[in-house]
């Protein structure tokens, strides 16, 4: 580990990537045969790898080439009883060590190795002309094609549109008990469920990936670790569908910490008191089984969340992280014993046993492991992942190859799935002179022209041995990006005088009599005559108001929707649409996330139960006090601006909230307030639509005993100054109905934190505020009040005769419109939202959406 | 060294000038497949590149060299310099292990960067600043961003950090 050797700097940085590429590049060495020794003409690359195997065989578990190794030296000892071993391949193409273990089991080459074998296609077919101008490496010059079909490269958009082109293809092979074969060198999922659909066989193709649900669980503990706690890892763990912990309380706190992103605070507490209430009702008649249920919810807090945390970038011991690793093997463990698994998640939580058990023992040797390198450590043990084992391959299907090398008889039909230029491109990290070196030495390091021989060898060994039918596959893009061809295409290519045979399957799906199908390639499907979505439209008629019906409750929220976007109300109300767990199961949006930090500044001054005397302290003192509550509140509630890079995000807010507080505070103190609540919820009071209810953010009295509601708004001036003007403050006056005792009605406001503006209809109670006068008929909460249940009435009794009006950009009132299609009182028609609307976008009404 | 600049509008032919100067070259041997370096602009134009010098090849029948043309180095820029660094890890001193950032991780990292570099004081000073230029009515943070561009500027035209300070 000194300086001096060449990857020390490297090592010194990335100490786990510098060691896994060594190691890769010493188990290719040892396979071409160098026997671990430097000698002075070997380049000092070699000679410090050399230094390094002398330490690692006394340390590291033997792989591959070690077996191989080990073998050969038992070989030496016994000989095995095998009648024949034959080697296809070229043994210049075999890598040394495997060739000396095959010559020590009696293997013989030469009966066909290196020899390309004779083209096996039908004779005067396209398929036999370019198999003969491949073998004869084009030396005739260029050959024309009949476009028999019998060679075709198949493109389309999708891969599913591919796959049902494949899965056809074998059906009909079998049909005319035509042998055939598949050759998919990477995972080809797609392929499943077309070979269902067309009632053939299935080859049990599931793809390997590292994101099974089930091993993510282990890479997703490991991270509630560090510290700053990240709340986005706090709540991926609590949603996600395989845990350790048990749904109810999870899926509780992730509500709480999606809206709330941190642990420990007041929204926190109460989401765990909760489940401990659900529990105990739920168990009421069986103590043990409380007791068990209680105590089950205590240790997954412990085990899983109340964890110790440590700096990502310092590290933690590697003991620590081999506990929860251990914790999560023996869960996983657990599992394996349930009842109602399916075999693949048993299968998949054995792996995840394994897999975390060997993280466990790695981790357990280690001192002190950074945040990155446990991350590569994780993608080093997971590796390529599990499959989904939910198929098993079916008796009867068709031959899957991993490599065209392995096409060793003649076939009828080969299908050469993902046809495209990746693969060919060898990783020599050696220098010529480094490999003439090692070759003196007995090594035998691939070049690439013997890498590139091997390649084409096993490319032409497939190509040549089919009799009928040779289709290649491959989609026109991957990821936006267009998919690189394969170079035997560009051969093929470059040997045909004229096109290449070349058919584009949703072209001829598109218009299947314009462009045809080759018969080999001919695909059945369906198609549907398009059903357009409704077009827009202003208002929708059901044929009566059944399904639209009046709720027992509604809360401001709920009743502005009712009146200004009706359909909204329909649809989150009475049709329950919610956004699904992809969208939902995320942390509340920054500006939210601004606005209720600084409420719940206001709700720990103007609590009844504040330590804060903000009657009398002073500016500075405030200041002070809400620097300290902040420290407290960031990792309840706020922990995302806790983590790096967003230090001076979260001072931006403090500076703001301090400002806003203090401002509302003079507005009080201007006011003579003397009592103040917050989070405040009157009993419900009944109105024309049911029943309302609701939270105030403030409501203040003051020495005489008057009282007013201040509504918080983070943002909203002009709306809000427009709402006061309009006198259409709904949110204030459903608030005043819920606290009015007869005719003596609040006072009220509007306080909009961003601005630190105190916004009101007149002075009487807020002698500081920004006075915007009414300059509508009416004035004050009461007209306002009144003129919401006319409204309100207008609106239902459309809804029982089963209108609902959309009013969302672009859908003007036509000659389908209602007859009463305008409220009683102009002011408060519904406006035709601009914004981006989740409803408009479902249903294809938005642009692009 | 020779510089040879091919400078014309759209679909005059640079690319097909491209193809014949690389062609030639490594069929006569000045060049080899594998010491090729060359950026474009999409992955698109680069796959198109080496296509087209592919098919030259084959036809006149340098399979060899034409399926060692995946090796060289031809692509957008970020995928040239990362396959080069990716193979000069150790030469670099850098870890092997070698990808290309994500926007958003890189606007994670610029923001954590700048904040490292600054005391509290100043992130504060900088801030108010920033709100009373009216930055921070709808993008509280935009002078982050605006740091990141400056940054991005210098590197573009080699301005070391002495010199930009």
């Amino acid at each position: 580990l000194n300086k001096s050797r060449f990857y020390s700097a490297s090592f010194s940085k990335d100490a786990f990537s510098a060691a896994a590429t060594l190691l890769q590049w010493r188990d290719e060495l040892i396979l071409a045969g160098w026997d671990a020794s430097a000698r002075p003409i070997h380049s000092t690359r070699i000679r410090d790898l050399a230094d390094v195997e002398e330490l690692a065989t006394k340390t590291l578990s033997p792989g591959f080439p070690d077996r191989v190794r080990a073998a050969l030296t038992e070989l030496g000892r016994r000989q095995p009883k095998l009648d024949s071993v034959e080697v296809v391949d070229d043994p210049k193409h075999v890598p040394r060590l495997l060739r000396e273990l095959l010559v020590k089991v009696g293997a013989s080459f030469g009966h066909r190795h290196g020899v390309i074998p004779k083209p096996a296609g039908a004779s005067g077919s396209d398929l036999r002309t370019i198999q003969e101008a491949l073998a004869n490496g084009g030396r005739q010059g260029q050959v024309k094609l009949a476009y028999d079909g019998t060679v075709i490269f198949v493109t389309a958009y999708s891969e599913v549109t591919l796959a049902h082109l494949a899965a056809q293809t074998l059906q009909k092979s079998r049909q005319q008990e035509l042998t055939a074969a598949i050759i998919a060198q990477s995972d080809c999922p797609y392929l499943e469920v077309p070979l269902r659909c067309f009632d053939e066989p299935v080859l049990a193709l599931s793809v390997r990936s590292a994101a099974r649900p089930v091993l993510q669980t282990l890479a997703l503990a490991l991270a509630l670790r560090w510290k700053p706690l990240d709340p986005r890892d706090l709540l991926a763990f609590l949603v996600h569908p395989v845990s350790p912990m048990s749904n109810g309380l999870r899926r509780k706190l992730a509500g709480i910490v999606a809206g709330s992103p941190g642990l420990g605070g007041s929204e926190w507490n109460r989401g765990i008191d909760e489940h401990r209430t659900f529990l105990t009702q739920e168990f009421a008649a069986d103590p043990v089984a409380l007791r068990k249920a209680l105590k089950r919810s205590e240790a997954d807090l412990t085990r899983s969340v109340n964890v110790e945390r440590f700096d990502s970038l310092s590290g933690a011991p590697g003991s620590e992280l081999a506990s929860t690793c251990a914790a999560i093997a023996s869960w996983a463990m657990a599992t394996t014993n349930g009842e109602d698994l399916s075999p693949a998640m048993l299968e998949q939580s054995a792996q995840l046993a394994s897999r975390a058990s060997d993280l466990a023992a790695i981790l357990k040797s280690l001192s002190s492991v950074t945040r990155a390198q446990l991350e590569l450590l994780l993608e080093q043990v997971v590796g390529e992942g599990t499959r989904c084992n939910h198929t098993v391959a079916e008796a009867g299907h068709a031959g899957r190859l991993h490599t065209p090398a392995a096409l060793l008889e003649p076939l009828d039909t080969l299908l050469w799935w993902d046809f495209r230029g990746a693969g060919f491109s060898p990783r020599i990290p050696w220098t010529n002179a480094e490999i003439q070196r090692l070759e003196q030495s007995g090594v035998e390091l691939p070049s690439a022209t013997t890498w590139y021989a091997r390649e084409n060898c096993a490319a032409l060994r497939a190509v040549l041995a089919v009799k009928k039918h040779l289709i290649f596959t491959c989609p026109r893009v991957i990821g936006n990006e267009l998919v690189p061809q394969h170079p035997l295409r560009n051969r093929i290519q470059t040997l045909i005088d004229g096109k290449l045979p070349a058919f584009d399957l949703d072209q001829h799906l598109g218009d299947p009599v314009a462009i045809s199908a080759p018969d080999s390639v001919l695909p059945k499907f369906e198609i549907f005559s398009r059903r357009e979505l409704p077009g827009i439209r202003r208002w929708w008629k059901f044929p009566h108001g059944h399904y639209l019906g009046p709720r027992d409750f509604e809360s401001f929220t709920s009743a502005e929707k009712f009146i200004f976007t009706p359909y909204d109300w329909v649809l989150k109300y009475k049709a329950r649409l919610r956004s699904g767990p992809l969208f939902g199961n995320q942390i509340v949006h920054a500006s939210r996330q601004r606005g209720n930090l600084l409420h719940r500044f206001s709700e720990l001054v103007f609590s009844p139960s504040s330590s804060m005397e903000w009657k009398t302290l002073s500016r500075e003192q405030v200041c002070q006090w809400l620097e300290t509550e902040w420290q407290k509140l960031l990792p309840a509630e706020g922990a995302n601006l806790l983590l790096p890079g967003n230090r001076a995000q979260a001072d931006s807010l403090l500076d703001e909230g301090k400002r806003a507080i203090c401002s509302l505070i003079e507005h009080m103190r201007a006011a003579s307030v003397t009592k103040t609540a917050t989070n405040f919820s009157p009993d419900p009071a009944p109105f024309v639509g049911g029943k309302l209810h609701g939270y105030i953010d403030l409501l203040a009295e003051n020495s005489v005993g008057q009282s007013a509601i201040v509504d918080l708004k983070y943002n909203g001036y002009t709306g809000k100054k427009d709402e006061l003007t309009n006198n259409r403050q709904l949110q204030l006056a459903v608030y005043g109905y819920l606290i009015a005792s007869g005719t003596a009605w609040p006072e009220s406001a509007f306080f909009i934190l961003r601005k630190r503006a105190l916004l009101a209809q007149n002075a009487s109670f807020f002698r500081s505020a920004e006075i915007v006068p009414s300059k509508a008929s009416c004035s004050g909460l009461q007209g306002c009040r009144k003129e919401f249940e006319a409204v309100w009435k207008w609106r239902r009794e459309l809804l029982d005769q089963g209108w609902i009006e959309f009013n969302v950009e672009g859908a003007e009132p036509d000659d389908s419109s209602p007859p009463s299609s305008m409220p009683p009182i102009e002011r408060w028609l519904a406006e035709t939202g601009a914004g981006f609307n989740d409803f408009a976008a479902l249903i294809g009404w938005k642009e692009d959406a | 060294m020779k510089v040879q600049s091919i400078a014309a509008g759209a679909g005059t032919g640079k690319t097909t000038e491209l193809t014949r100067i690389i062609r030639e070259r490594i069929v006569s041997g000045n060049c080899r497949p594998y010491a090729i370096i060359g950026t474009t602009f999409t992955n698109k134009a680069a796959g198109e590149l080496i296509e087209r010098v592919r098919q030259e090849l084959f036809k006149t029948g340098k399979i060899d060299l034409a399926e060692r043309l995946a090796e060289s180095l031809l692509g957008t820029v970020d995928g040239v310099c990362a396959k080069l660094l990716g193979r000069f890890a150790f030469e670099a001193g850098i870890s092997p292990r070698i990808g290309i950032i994500a926007d958003t991780d890189a606007a994670a990292l610029l923001s954590s960067a700048i904040e490292d570099s600054c005391s509290l004081d100043e992130l504060q000073t900088i801030g108010r600043i920033g709100e009373r230029l009216c930055q921070n009515v709808e993008m509280p943070l935009r002078w982050k961003v605006q740091v990141g561009e400056i940054a991005e500027k210098a590197r573009e035209n080699a301005i070391s950090p002495n010199q930009l300070e």
